[in-house]
């Protein structure tokens, strides 16, 4: 009885095999097939909202968390807006903006969106403007983003001053941990933390507010809660 | 089976961090029910493919390699205990992740791997403990 479970599994392991290399070389065909499931996946999700939609209450809650972030927002000074605008780039890439609706989050990070005609390596924002990735893969009806949620993605990362804060590492659950931090800038709790030189992004995106600071040795460690939210189930891409 | 079925067309879109279809596959590995166990795992790993967007193939190439590595191990240990099986479902869920993680992102990382792996066994327990 054993020996043959065993050869049975080994049998649709070899098996497995052939078809999992077969499959990656007739790629055409699974743009079809993904891209039905996509849109299945999709109903599936319209469905269950419609099943159970947004009670009263929840609303209420909704827009009193809306309320305390606004609140927390004007409790910036007028100079960080404006600094953050100037940062952020606006009106240099505010014409090559193109939006995009998202059919699927992935537990790893990856975000499957409708493709409005973008190439690989676009750069993808969040309605608040703040950086959410890149895009890691292009198909005739979808695209796949490398959200910053994704554990082990590495840029430069810059204060609001533009200065270099150092090498900024994803840690997945919506983190980044900058190391060896010159001791010598200050940093607090909540500052905003950008990209910096062109390396992996362009310069002078939002990632996030700077969470928690420790004092090593070697310098300053920081961990930055990132900022970006897909809760309204869009995404913004640079062309 | 076709519980199962309706489950994960429906509801796994829905919770993407629990992987639906090793949970029957194990059952019948548990049962020595050869020819359902070769079934149910062909068919459910093809739509998981298509559930989580990965090459045709895919979860069946390292749900194949995870079953056979514990079906070795099964001439050495039974499966009889609760304590064995919880062993073979740690050593299954171990290997199968690793692989997914590692063939997804090229590398292992420890802190989504313990969260899948806890989120995976518990599942796949109460699942055995109702489906007997």
């Amino acid at each position: 009885m054993l020996r043959k479970k065993i050869k049975n599994i080994f049998f649709v392991l070899l098996a497995s095999l052939l078809f999992f290399w077969f499959s990656q070389k007739v790629y055409a065909q699974q743009e079809v097939f993904f891209n039905l499931s996509l849109g299945w996946q999709n109903l599936i999700k319209n469905l269950w909202q419609k099943i159970f939609p947004q009670t009263e209450d929840d609303a209420y809650k909704e827009k009193y968390y809306e309320l305390l972030q606004e609140l927390a927002k004007l409790k910036l000074t007028l100079k960080q807006i404006k600094e953050t605008e100037i940062i952020t780039n606006r009106e240099k890439y505010l014409p090559n903006l193109t939006e995009a609706k998202i059919l699927k989050i992935d537990p790893l990070g990856y975000i499957y969106a409708e493709n409005p005609g973008i190439k690989e390596e676009a750069i993808v924002l969040d309605q608040n403007w703040s950086l959410v990735g890149k895009v890691v893969k292009v198909s005739k009806n979808y695209l796949v983003v490398a959200s910053l949620n994704l554990p082990g993605i590495e840029f430069n990362t810059a204060n609001i001053d533009g200065e270099l804060l150092g090498l900024g590492k994803t840690i997945s659950n919506g983190f980044l941990e900058v190391n060896f931090i010159d001791p010598k800038l200050k940093i607090k709790i909540n500052d905003f933390v950008l990209t910096y030189g062109d390396d992996n992004y362009p310069s002078g995106f939002l990632v996030g507010t700077v969470n928690k600071i420790n004092k090593t040795q070697l310098g300053q460690q920081i961990i930055v809660k990132l900022s970006f939210n897909l809760d309204s189930g869009k995404i913004y891409l640079i062309k | 089976m076709i519980l199962d079925l309706l489950f994960l067309i429906f509801i796994q879109p829905l919770v993407i961090s629990i992987f639906f279809f090793l949970a029957p596959v194990l059952k019948y590995f548990f049962q020595n029910k050869n020819e359902k166990l070769i079934l149910n795992l062909v068919i459910f790993s093809l739509i998981t493919d298509l559930i989580f967007i990965k090459p045709l193939g895919f979860f069946l190439l390292i749900t194949s390699l995870a079953l056979f590595l514990i079906s070795l191990l099964e001439k050495f240990l039974g499966t009889t205990y609760f304590y064995q099986k919880l062993i073979y479902l740690l050593i299954f869920n171990l290997i199968f992740l690793g692989l997914f993680l590692y063939l997804t992102t090229k590398q292992i990382f420890v802190p989504f791997l313990l969260k899948f792996l806890i989120f995976n066994i518990i599942f796949q327990l109460i699942y055995l403990f109702i489906r007997k």
